[in-house]
């Protein structure tokens, strides 16, 4: 069936690919279950149909059961706080967050911020053993971790913003609430808080690495399935090649835009701008509150803010605005 | 034909149809229990209608049980035994008033409460004080202190965005001696900086969105919202902050301690400015609001833009 991805999908029956790494057997938990099958409705997207074997591994085990178990502790909060009553729970699921305790110390009760406390604890734990569980498969094919430092990277603006900013604040409650509406409402509190964040240099860069990884994303994926009617999806083969699909890829970018990478160095660039965005945004959240109070009036002060008329100046009564209190009951700032 | 295809329109049908079962299922639960309170909130705040406890807040509210016999022995020394309808007894409040006055002002309590005589009085003796008497007795006093202690001053410091009409009975009650609640708000305490952290400035981040609402604007309205916490240039900020510490005094001081449940909607309802505003003094006709100068609330900004004074 045509689809708008033109690329044939082979049609064979499902393989048990032989077990590529004889160290598989030292675990204990290293097998693989289930059989290999096909799943009916993929073929038509173009894309890889079969499903299965699924190798198991002690840190993918650990992984899935806390985050079952941190699935669990959020159902529960969440019906606890609506005294049990479900129909409460699903009336309010979206807007029930499970808010973090004040201070450092463990939570009073598990309302106020125990359950929140549990959570944390429990999903750092999945995400730190899918880490392992990375990095398991990874060494047991004696590959390059690039794979585990994405990861770990991902794992480390997460850890920013829930762990070491509100350690070095000196207060969980910097940290988000747990729920659907929790990391949303804490990106707007937050920006509120510490001043405009669209004004964090940091944000700026990680921004230009976000959109900039989408663009070399849509430039790479364009390029691979434009050619692949050439045979560029046989990378390996068509790198040593004159006139394939991968080399003519390179003439044309090379053409359009004077510079072209290579069927190796586009995944250098798409790798460090997509760790950039993490890393910048972690660098931009942890700077926030401790070294900047406010990157509005940072803006200001380092003359990246438009000045329309005199904002020193309270349009009201014409005397000068402190920009270090509150205008209406000359309160110091946090 | 296969089976199969099928699989993919049955999935979608019963998705359908189980969210159409679901959503009356929840209606017809909630409306089953519609008072039944939501508790275990941990905000610290202790405001709001899910800390509300609407079996409390029914003690001395409700139409006076005219069966219940009078006991003067609670009754201040005012108040006759014997009552004689056309004098006035035990009159605090209402003091500038005559009789013929006084009844004028009674059938203004009745129309924008929509209750009789025996709502607050019982009727064998008009001066004796009953549960509800006191209340509005408390409501009369507020609605005083609103008008010379907050809505007056703020016309008088920025007439440019004052409305034509006073603060009465109506305005809250709208025909209903109880108001539904809507939206909460934290105490004015919180916006004075006491939010020291991202969690404590989302309890005044959702207040902003109930007050927003209430008012039926956005954050532009009050605020320059390229730095929301040192930035407040508008007049409109100013006001906003002296109507919510009104707010504040008037749950913490004239309510009974277990209703805290004035906001800013509960005058508001939706329109920048209240809609059931009356004339001033003893004829409190409602009258139609309108602002000295709509302009300055389409673009309270635009002072701003120009660099003209307020």
């Amino acid at each position: 069936m045509a689809t708008v991805i033109t690329r044939p999908v082979i049609e064979m029956p499902p393989v048990q690919h032989p077990d590529p790494s004889p160290l598989d057997h030292n675990d204990l938990l290293g097998v693989r279950i289930g059989e290999p099958f096909r799943v009916p409705f993929l073929k038509r997207f173009g894309v890889d149909t079969q499903l299965g074997t699924l190798w198991l591994g002690t840190w993918g085990i650990l992984s899935v059961m806390l985050f079952v178990a941190g699935l669990g502790v959020q159902f529960l909060a969440g019906v606890t706080a609506m005294n049990g009553d479900i129909l409460s729970y699903l009336h309010y699921f979206a807007n029930i967050q499970l808010l973090p305790p004040d201070g450092l110390g463990p939570a009073k009760s598990l309302s106020a911020g125990g359950f929140w406390q549990i959570n944390v604890l429990l999903w750092a734990g999945s995400v730190l053993c899918w880490a392992g569980r990375c990095y398991e498969r990874l060494m047991r094919y004696q590959w390059r971790p690039y794979l585990f430092f994405a990861w770990l990277s991902a794992i480390l603006l997460t850890a920013t913003i829930w762990v070491f900013r509100p350690l070095l604040m000196g207060t969980w409650a910097e940290a988000p609430a747990m729920g659907l509406n929790g990391d949303l409402d804490w990106a707007q509190n937050f920006s509120v808080l510490w001043g405009n964040l669209y004004y964090n240099p940091w944000h700026m860069l990680a921004i230009f690495f976000l959109f900039g990884s989408t663009m070399l994303w849509g430039m790479h994926g364009a390029t691979i399935l434009a050619t692949s009617a050439e045979g560029s999806h046989h990378e390996v083969a068509e790198i040593k090649d004159m006139h394939s699909g991968s080399h003519k890829s390179m003439l044309f970018w090379r053409w359009v835009m004077g510079f072209n990478a290579n069927p190796k160095t586009i995944h250098d660039w798409i790798w460090w701008f997509s760790v950039g965005v993490v890393v910048s945004s972690a660098i931009g959240i942890i700077t926030t509150g401790t070294f900047v109070n406010d990157w509005y009036v940072w803006g200001v002060d380092h003359g990246i803010v438009a000045q329309y008329g005199d904002m020193t100046r309270d349009a009201v009564n014409q005397r000068p605005v402190p920009m270090d209190v509150n205008v209406i009951t000359g309160m110091p700032r946090p | 034909m296969n089976m199969k295809r099928l699989l993919g329109p049955l999935v979608i049908v019963c998705t359908l149809a189980l969210a159409g079962i679901a959503q009356p299922l929840l209606d017809t639960a909630r409306a089953a229990s519609p008072d039944k309170p939501i508790t275990g909130n941990n905000s610290p705040l202790g405001v709001g209608h899910f800390d509300r406890n609407p079996a409390a807040a029914e003690k001395g509210y409700g139409p006076v049980d005219q069966t219940v016999p009078m006991d003067f022995s609670t009754q201040n020394a005012n108040v006759p035994k014997n009552y004689v309808p056309g004098k006035l007894y035990n009159v605090q409040v209402l003091k500038k008033y005559t009789y013929a006055t006084l009844l004028n002002q009674m059938n203004y309590y009745t129309q924008s409460l929509g209750v009789q005589c025996t709502y607050c009085h019982n009727v064998q003796n008009f001066a004796y004080d009953t549960g509800t008497k006191k209340i509005a007795r408390t409501m009369q006093i507020m609605s005083n202190e609103v008008a010379s202690g907050w809505v007056d001053p703020v016309k008088h410091d920025y007439p440019n965005y004052s409305v034509s009409g006073a603060v009465g009975c109506v305005t809250c009650h709208r025909g209903a001696p109880r108001m539904g609640v809507k939206w909460n708000i934290v105490p004015v305490a919180y916006l004075d900086y006491k939010a020291k952290t991202t969690k404590q400035a989302g309890y005044v981040v959702n207040s902003m969105y109930s007050a927003a609402k209430s008012l039926g604007v956005n954050c532009l309205f009050c605020h320059n919202t390229a730095d929301f916490v040192s930035l407040q240039y508008y007049p409109t900020n100013k006001i906003a902050h002296r109507m919510w510490a009104m707010v504040d005094k008037i749950n913490h001081e004239y309510l009974p301690a277990n209703v805290k449940a004035v906001t800013c909607y509960t005058c508001h309802q939706g329109a920048k400015w209240p809609q059931a505003l009356v004339t001033a003094g003893l004829d409190q006709t409602p009258v139609e609001a309108h602002a000295s100068h709509p302009e300055v609330h389409e673009n309270p900004g635009a002072h701003l833009a120009s660099g003209a004074a307020h």
